[in-house]
């Protein structure tokens, strides 16, 4: 094969890639559609009066922490302040080695709670439980250094309640955002998990750990992924919810049925995408053996998160991200056009593995083929501009469809200025940012498979308590040691 | 080799793919421009009605008679919503005085004209209009749009019903709610409390005796709206051993009265854990002194959940004082349960 029929292999390749994977986003785009403009319907509700009835379930918050100490005091005082009929808020410091436990200690007037610890889910070891003075629905899990999946599986054991709420030490919630999230708990009683639209809180003015004002970042690396957002969550998510097919729950807040993750085993420690990971062995199990089960998707925007606002800290974050999207496929391959597996094992799973892990690899050589070939002179200059027009005018259309569902759903950036500064984020976005990512995500390809540590903490505190020493039981099972 | 090696079909639909998607790009930006131009001129509208409605209708609920402007069709909606938030945070005869001024600008027609509209959203505020108004004759009206497949229109039909007729609407509304799975049970159970108890103690009564057992442990959280007498005349026809695990332990959560006590105490070694805990807990609400060596046993259980409300109910119960239960819980040999009372006990007095 010559040089010229290799390219012109590769381009057709290429083509039909791009054309299948751009479908899909239209695909999604549509249905994303649709479900705003029901949506648009549904928020009718919101002129009816909203009633707290103490017949909706409560709800266990986990905030698991690992070296917060700058930012756990206020993000726990907001969720105390969260409008709902009961819930308890269980925080897992995870081995922090700075002042976290202190600062616990120090705001909410802990003391030593003798709990009799139950292992529903595998956790590394718990040495203390504390329960607040000041908050008799507060408690503190104090244990070793495990990763930000252990923390959460330790506080599911101690979860007192049937639904918990995954939230992020600094996440920042609105105050009814708990009691939205809980509805489609209400209408359906199979749904075993679900999740909420998260935002972009850099910009925006927080008072007393709510958001008062909403603003865009400062630095145009944070502005471009608030269109990213808007792009993953509204349709994205909104896309897949319909068909019982949800590809994630943001651990940054996500409302599960504890029973449900306590049969599937929790969260898995052993890998960095533990939210995804969840999610997906949740439409496994479910899906292949046949049960009724529904992952829901609450498109209002209740949860504000800080997204990283240099590129070293992106870079990081992709890496990870993407090293979490291939341990959750690998986990969970059996969902992959498994007989049984649904929309969840048809279209979410070949998307994620085509569409979102091997994407960046088509798309980094892909770049590199046509830059190579222009270089060589294959390719003449138009064409080459062909390709990128093609590209870049693809990525445009998918943001703009995102402003316009934004605009038609919540309407969050509301002034002139901040339509247009999203405008210029989306040319940004669309002619160097998306490259960038794209070969941080190559990166996170290499990272998963030369299986390099990635961890939220490493080694555990050299002052941690010895094991044991605490007042809990940690023993087995009762009906196990039986 | 030359610039010929890239096939011309290829490079056109690249083109035309880039092309299409910068035009439509732009398209949907000027819809966008489009739409907040829209908003922004309701936005103002709203505000406007605000500032002209707000000291009326606070004069009003305050006792005073004002003499009201005309109502602009460009006005109603934001009129509606501005009228119905303060009724819905009022009661007595101020909530009378302002159903008045409805009345007054033209709310009932104009709720008939928007209740007939394509949008739900006007057909809410039209159903809420019409429950507020008070008129018998809406009734029927209003009675159409409980079987509306929208939950959130039955559920506007639903509390529309309960201002028009507080005493006939339970008959209406429980009977669909054992049949909409859609229904939200805890929504329509914060309208159903303001229906007359009575009425909703019989009909719930009737209801109980038609239902199979999936549906009845839907409703069954209804039970805390209801007359106590029938719900313990229901729970006891419901709480014998031999029946689905689910119905017991949805019927044992319900348990308020002694009466019902010996039927809970044989519920105690049920096979089912799920049974199991909702006994502790019953017994916690209900039992005797006598019963707490029941639940000293029961916080020997092999299952958490179990030992945790027997534990509970021996903190909180009759059963004795706490250094009483700490000295008893010292002897047992089972150190779960030990633990799990001592746990109770420091959640209870801390």
């Amino acid at each position: 094969m010559t040089l010229v029929e290799t390219i012109q292999t590769v381009q057709w390749v290429f083509l039909g890639y791009f054309i299948a994977l751009n479908l899909s986003y239209i695909i999604l785009n549509v249905v994303s559609l649709r479900v705003i403009e029901r949506d648009a319907d549904a928020r009718a509700w919101q002129l009816l009066p909203r009633a707290f009835s103490s017949l909706e379930p409560p709800v266990s918050i986990i905030v698991p922490a690992y070296n917060e100490e700058g930012t756990i005091a206020a993000a726990l005082r907001s969720l105390l302040q969260l409008e709902y009929a009961e819930l308890e808020i269980v925080v897992v410091n995870d081995g922090s080695t700075d002042g976290t436990m202190e600062v616990l200690a120090r705001e909410f007037d802990l003391v030593r709670f003798p709990e009799a610890y139950r292992r529903s889910v595998p956790s590394r070891e718990v040495h203390r439980v504390y329960r607040s003075l000041r908050h008799r629905n507060l408690r503190v899990v104090d244990k070793d250094n495990g990763g930000k999946a252990d923390a959460m599986n330790a506080g599911i054991n101690v979860a007192r309640f049937p639904l918990f709420c995954a939230v992020d030490a600094d996440s920042v919630l609105q105050r009814d955002s708990l009691a939205r999230l809980v509805r489609p708990f209400l209408d359906d009683p199979t749904t075993i998990a679900c999740g909420g639209t998260i935002r972009v809180v850099n910009g925006c003015e927080v008072s007393d750990g709510f958001v008062e004002k909403i603003g865009l970042p400062r630095g145009w690396l944070a502005r471009v992924q608030v269109l990213e957002y808007l792009r993953a969550f509204l349709f994205g998510r909104l896309g897949w919810a319909p068909m019982n097919a949800l590809p994630n729950v943001s651990g940054a807040f996500g409302l599960f049925r504890r029973t449900a993750v306590i049969e599937a085993g929790g969260y898995r420690s052993d890998t960095v995408g533990e939210d995804m990971e969840l999610v997906l062995r949740l439409h496994r199990l479910y899906r292949l053996s046949g049960r009724p089960y529904r992952i829901s998707f609450v498109p209002d925007p209740i949860c504000w998160t800080e997204v990283p606002d240099t590129l070293r800290e992106l870079r990081k974050q992709r890496i990870r991200w993407h090293r979490g999207l291939l341990e959750s496929l690998v986990g969970n391959w059996r969902l992959l056009f498994h007989p049984r597996g649904g929309a969840a094992g048809w279209l979410t799973a070949p998307s994620l593995l085509f569409f979102e892990a091997i994407g960046p690899v088509v798309e980094v050589t892909g770049y590199l083929v046509m830059a190579t070939a222009f270089a060589l002179g294959v390719i003449s200059w138009g064409s080459f501009a062909a390709f990128l027009t093609a590209a870049v005018g693809i990525g445009i259309l998918l943001s703009a469809n995102a402003l316009l569902l934004e605009e038609m759903s919540f309407h969050l950036y509301e002034r002139p200025r901040q339509l247009a500064t999203l405008l210029i984020a989306v040319l940004i976005e669309n002619l160097g940012y998306r490259q960038l990512t794209a070969f941080w995500r190559v990166a996170g390809m290499m990272n998963w498979a030369l299986r390099r540590p990635i961890a939220w903490g490493s080694a555990p505190p050299s002052d941690a308590p010895p094991a044991g020493s605490g007042t809990t039981v940690t023993g087995d099972d009762p009906a196990v040691a039986a | 080799m030359g610039f010929a090696a890239i096939s011309e079909p290829v490079v056109r639909v690249a083109w035309a793919t880039g092309l299409l998607c910068v035009a439509v790009s732009a398209a949907l930006v000027l819809q966008v421009l489009r739409m907040r131009r829209r908003l922004a001129r309701r936005k103002r509208r709203a505000e406007a009605v605000i500032a002209t409605w707000r000291p009326l209708l606070f004069e009003v609920v305050a006792g005073g008679s004002p003499r009201l402007p005309p109502l602009a069709s460009a006005e109603e909606d934001a009129f509606l919503l501005l009228w119905l938030q303060l009724l819905d945070a009022i009661r007595g005869a101020p909530r009378a005085n302002l159903a008045a001024v409805g009345e007054t600008v033209g709310a009932h027609a104009l709720a008939h004209r928007r209740i007939r509209g394509t949008d739900a959203v006007g057909r809410i505020l039209a159903l809420r209009t019409l429950g507020y108004l008070r008129r018998p004759d809406d009734r029927a009206e209003v009675l159409r749009w409980l079987d509306d497949p929208r939950a959130y229109v039955s559920l506007a039909a639903a509390r529309a019903l309960v201002h028009l007729d507080p005493d006939g609407s339970a008959d209406d509304i429980l009977p669909r709610l054992a049949t909409r799975t859609d229904w939200p049970i805890p929504l329509f159970a914060s309208v159903l409390e303001e229906t007359s108890r009575s009425r909703l103690s019989a009909r719930f009564r009737a209801l109980c005796g038609e239902l199979p057992a999936p549906i009845l442990v839907r409703v069954l959280p209804l039970a805390s709206l209801v007359d106590a007498p029938i719900v313990d005349e229901i729970l006891s026809w419901l709480l014998d051993p031999e029946r689905d695990p689910e119905v017991l332990a949805a019927a044992l959560r319900h348990v308020r009265g002694p009466a019902l006590l010996p039927a809970v105490r044989r519920t105690a070694v049920h096979e089912r854990w799920s049974v199991r805990v909702q006994a502790a807990a019953a017994l916690g609400r209900v039992g005797e002194p006598a019963d707490g060596e029941l639940l000293l046993q029961m916080t020997r259980d092999p299952e958490w959940w179990v030992r945790y409300r027997a534990a509970q109910a021996l903190a909180a119960g009759p059963f004795a004082a706490p250094e009483e239960i700490v000295a008893r819980a010292a002897h047992l040999r089972d150190r779960f349960a030990r633990d799990m009372v001592r746990q109770v006990l420091a959640e209870a007095h801390p």
